[in-house]
Parts: C-alpha cells; structure tokens; sequence
C-alpha cells in the first residue's frame, strides 16, 4: 500500500494536497485496492459547492459501489474529465492521473482535522486487524 | 456469530495474491489477479476456482430416489445413473429453501451439491422429510470442489487423465482420476462455458489445484474468484440464491419452470400448480441501463417509464458490470400487473435511469455478445 508523505489523508480514504488556495483531491491506494476495478465515476461539476464530511461524488467498481466523501469544503474549481472515459486510471496512479476534482479551499483551518501519511497508514492498519 | 471457515486451499490462495471475501460463512478468494481478466479468461480460454465452500450431501439405498422425488421440483426418476440435473427444493408455500445439482452416481446412489450459505438448512430439511431412512449423509466438511471452466478446460484437463473425460455429454458424471488425484467428475458449472466440476477429496483438493494450475498456464488459463464467478453466472442468467431466489420466491417466478415438474407429488407441488395455472404475479427480466455506465444494483427500485410519480413495479436482484458486453447489466423482478413493457426506469441514488428490458440470458455460448 502506498502513501505517500505531504498530503493530508481522511478516515473515508480520500487524500487531499496540502495546499491552502486549491487543492487536489483523490482516493488513497488502499481504497481503490478494495474497490476493485474501477469501471465508473460520477463527479460534480465546476462551480459546485462540497462540504466536509458530505458525499461529492461516486465510485461504482465491478462489485461495489461507494460514496466519495469531501475531506475539506470548498468550490469545484476543475474536474478530471478524462476519468470519465478511463475511472480505471484511479486503480493505476491513485495519487497522479487518477486525482478527482481540484477546489477552492473555504477552509484552509479544516486541514488540520486531517491525518498525515503515518497517522492515515496507522489506521488502516488497524482496520485490517 | 460463527467464525468464518476456510476451506483446504487457503494458503495457496494467499500465495496467489488473492484478494479474499466473506461468502457463505467461509473466507473465500474473490479474485487474483481482477475480476475483469478473470472472467474474460474464462470466456475466451480457461479459469480455476476453488468452491470447496460448496456443500455436498449423499444419498444411497431404497429410500434415496423417493426422498429426492418428494423434496426436489425437479424429477430425480428421470435421471440416468451418470447423469446430473438442476434442481430446486420448496416449501409446502412454493418457496424456495434453495436451488442444487443432483448428481445419479449409480442406480441408488445420488450426491447433491447445494449452496454453501444453505448447507444447515437443507440438511435439516431433509432431515425432516425422512432423509435418515434414505441414507443421508453430510459430506460437506471433507469434499473439496475444484470448477475448470472455458472453451480450453477439456484440453487442459484431458491431459491429465486417462478417463474420457472429453466425451462427457453436458451434465455426464462420472468417477475418475485427474493428475492422479480420484474425483467425481462433472460436465457442469456456473459460467455459460463449457466446463468440469472435479469433487475430491478436501485433503487432496490442493494437489489437484496445482496440479491443473500448471497443466493450464501453458493455456492462459487463471485462478479465478467469486467476484468473476458472479459476473460469469449474471451474464449467463443463471439465479444466485439470495438474489434471484429465496423462501419469499418460487422457482416459476424466476423463470426457471423447465426445472419443476408437474403432476407429481413433491412438496410445494399444489402452490406451483396453481401458479402455474394462473399465472406468476411477478417474473424475472434481464435490465440494461441505457447510459451505458450506471450499474443497477441489488434492491434498486424499478419504476415505469417516464412517470415521476407512482409506485415501484419492481426491483434488481442482481447488477453488475458484464465484462463481456463492456457495460452494466442486470436482473429485476418485475410485477406482472406491470405488463411487458420495453423500457423502464431504475431509481439508481435518488436518480432515475432509463433501461431497456430484455430477455434472459444475455450471454449464450458461441453466440456473440449483443446486447
């Protein structure tokens, strides 16, 4: 399982990039490893508002479908089109091509709720136990 | 809550990388390598799966074929010995307590290959129509099952016996030896392909797996998981109990009446005579959402098309993504009162998604996918 360090992890397993203007927002590798192929995405649009803790979007593999979860608020500023055509780029490079949505952050403080690379790695850990 | 159970294979599967899964009590592999190149490999050449999680009952003596007569919808009186048929097993109501393969191993020797979530249930069924005097025995825990399924499984397992296996009509059983290892021996599966059932031995089932691991990889052929087993049978519109079939569900609703045979006295025999006479209020359909992505699952609600308002007429049993078709597919029941329309709506998270409704099954071998 990968995680990288510099992003900040959520307990719903997306990550988001550190950044405090727009940031990144993906799932982890250990969620698209439990998901399975990913054969369909749906995604906000540009302009849409996502809260912290709210579903913004959904992940449907071959055999589950799951809610994505916001791990901070903020206003879709872009949306990775090209997932559309291939959602299985986010089995393939979770953290790069397969990034999700790009916001405008209203709450650069709801960062710090958030876990870093050890903390997240910790939890899933556990959860495996 | 019971612990989970494993079956003989379990190291093996952890060594072939599978990604495991809970199914019927036992800890399963649901795939190796992804469902998506499992189940192709299946279509196109050959897969392995272990379904040693499967139960198996034997029956042997006077009372054998008189208890399978009584209990089953389907009539074990027209089995030859050799041979093997789809059947299912209903309550006095018509519905179904599950859905198995009997196998005729000799004139009064049968074995029956249930589901492994039913394995308790069937047994005290049966037990209650008398199956101590029919020589019932519960071989569950020591039989392991082997299924090679795909147009290459004869070849490859060919090769690894001296038996005729490939002169095994679809449905033909017989005891034999495969890479040195004695199994009963099955023409059957659970994927629309061509394909064997190996019963063996649970102690022996893992030199049998290796065995044609390496006799197929020369071939392609891949371990497959359930999740790829799940995506084969909804293609091929074969039922899963728990899914299509359940107690609140009779075998002539889900479109499986070649299996029940009237005009004998079985139990649930008069609830599907009448059903039968009268008409099923409910009947299960093949759905494909027409977008092409959206994924109609299990419990989602069928509504009529183009109407905001009003109740359900039906709701998915089953909803995958079909490899072979390269979208999503599914299966609902749909209440007759509804009559036979052509397009319905499936409420999929608060939306309503237009889907054509179609036959079953959606994959039929050697025809090509066309839906």
């Amino acid at each position: 399982m990968e995680v990288p360090p510099g992003l900040k992890y959520s307990k719903e397993h997306e990550w988001v990039t550190a950044e405090e203007s727009v940031a990144t927002i993906g799932i982890t590798d250990h969620a698209q490893d439990q998901l399975g192929e990913i054969v369909y995405i749906e995604l906000p649009s540009v302009g849409e508002k996502i809260s912290k803790d709210d579903p913004f979007g959904v992940v449907e593999s071959v055999k589950a479908v799951s809610d994505i979860y916001a791990p901070i608020s903020g206003t879709v500023a872009e949306v990775n089109e090209g997932l559309r055509e291939s959602p299985e780029v986010i089995n393939e490079d979770p953290y790069g091509d397969g990034w999700l949505i790009k916001i405008r952050v209203s709450d650069s403080s709801e960062l710090d709720d958030l876990m870093d690379n050890e903390e997240y790695e910790e939890m899933v850990a556990k959860e495996k136990e | 809550m019971e612990a989970l159970r494993r079956t003989t294979l379990f190291e093996l599967h952890r060594r072939l990388g599978a990604r495991m899964t809970v199914f019927g009590g036992f800890e399963m592999p649901l795939s190796y390598a992804g469902i998506i190149d499992e189940h192709r490999a299946v279509r196109a050449r050959a897969g392995i799966f272990d379904l040693g999680h499967m139960g198996e009952f034997e029956l042997a003596g006077a009372g054998a074929l008189a208890l399978l007569e009584r209990a089953m919808t389907n009539s074990a009186a027209r089995l030859e010995a050799g041979r093997a048929q789809y059947t299912l097993m209903c309550t006095p109501a018509g519905g179904t307590i599950d859905d198995l393969i009997v196998y005729r191993l000799g004139h009064a020797r049968f074995m029956l290959c249930v589901n492994a979530s039913n394995i308790a249930a069937d047994r005290e069924w049966l037990l209650e129509l008398g199956a101590k005097d029919a020589g019932f025995r519960d071989a569950s825990e020591e039989t392991g099952l082997v299924a090679v399924q795909g147009p290459e499984a004869q070849a490859i397992l060919q090769g690894l016996s001296p038996a005729p296996l490939g002169q095994m009509r679809q449905f033909a059983v017989m005891e034999a030896e495969v890479a040195g290892v004695r199994c009963v021996a099955a023409r059957t599966g659970y994927t629309g392909e061509d394909g064997f059932e190996l019963f063996v031995a649970a102690a022996a089932a893992a030199k049998l797996f290796n065995a044609i691991l390496e006799a197929g990889a020369p071939r392609a052929m891949m371990p497959c998981g359930l999740g790829a087993r799940d995506t084969l049978r909804m293609e091929a519109g074969l039922p899963l109990y728990g899914h299509e079939l359940d107690r609140a569900t009779s075998p002539l609703e889900a479109g499986l009446g070649m299996f029940v045979k009237l005009g004998r006295e079985f139990v649930g025999a008069a609830t599907l005579a009448a059903q039968h006479r009268e008409g099923v209020k409910r009947h299960l359909v093949g759905i494909r959402t027409e977008d092409g992505r959206s994924v109609a699952r299990q419990g989602y609600k069928v509504f009529p098309e183009g109407r905001e308002t009003g109740a359900e007429i039906g709701i998915m049993t089953s909803g995958t993504f079909a490899p072979s078709f390269n979208r999503p597919l599914g299966m609902a029941y749909l209440a007759a009162a509804a009559g036979a329309p052509a397009a319905v709506e499936v409420e999929i998270r608060n939306r309503r998604v237009g889907a054509a409704v179609v036959g079953l099954p959606f994959y039929r071998r050697g025809k090509p996918p066309a839906a």
